[in-house]
């Protein structure tokens, strides 16, 4: 039950835009943000808000948690 | 919102400040010493952009993604405490470090239209300002520099 709040958060967002043939200034345009703020979340120094987490799932058709994981 | 609010919500609110400068700007470029402009006037400048820049930060603020926004606060929290702290810490040593108190008042009266007291107090402020912007943009630019490195 419960688990790690302070946990980091790990991503499959750079081998999934990868696949999609993206760039990063692509999946910036189509999630409203900044290429940097793209590449800060790629890096997995930034974790997105929940919104931003939803829309990140959105565009690749994926669910959140086969996005993000907790880091064990 | 119209295409003109739309263009001018994607400046900067430095940007907007200094848009909001122009006036005095103007002036000074004109020539005219501060001490001969009417007071009013130039308060009101001041009063004008300082309301453009506030109004127009806040659009500015709303446009960030929420990264930028993030960079901003950190950088608000810690580089600005951290400013406040060395300015606070410099303020306090000036009577214990003469050359720098000789040094600022040296600035103090050699400011156009200012008495000495009024012009020191504004020193003051400026320097607090400059080091609490200072380090509040080494913070900032840290932030976005960490987020390059992948973890």
């Amino acid at each position: 039950m419960g688990g790690n709040p302070e946990a980091a958060m790990r991503n499959r967002i750079r081998v999934l835009r990868a696949e999609q043939r993206w760039t990063q200034a692509d999946l910036a345009k189509l999630l409203g943000v900044s290429r940097n703020s793209v590449i800060a979340i790629e890096n997995e120094r930034y974790d997105p808000s929940l919104p931003l987490a939803f829309a990140i799932a959105d565009v690749f058709g994926l669910r959140i948690e086969e996005i993000f994981e907790r880091e064990k | 919102m119209t295409g003109l609010l739309r263009k001018l919500r994607g400046l900067s609110g430095g940007t907007h400040v200094i848009i909001a400068f122009i006036p005095v700007l103007l002036l000074a470029l004109l020539g005219v010493p501060l001490a001969k402009v009417n007071f009013l006037t130039f308060e009101a400048a001041a009063v004008l952009a300082a309301v453009w820049g506030f109004a127009f930060s806040i659009l500015w603020w709303d446009a960030l993604d929420e990264a930028s926004q993030e960079a901003h606060k950190f950088a608000w929290f810690w580089g600005g405490s951290v400013g406040l702290v060395v300015a606070g810490l410099v303020l306090m040593a000036i009577p214990a470090v003469r050359p720098l108190g000789d040094a600022i008042q040296h600035v103090s009266v050699s400011l156009p239209g200012w008495r000495p007291g009024p012009a020191g107090f504004l020193v003051g402020v400026l320097f607090t300002v400059l080091l609490l912007l200072g380090s509040y943009s080494v913070v900032w630019v840290g932030w976005w520099a960490a987020t390059r490195k992948p973890r």
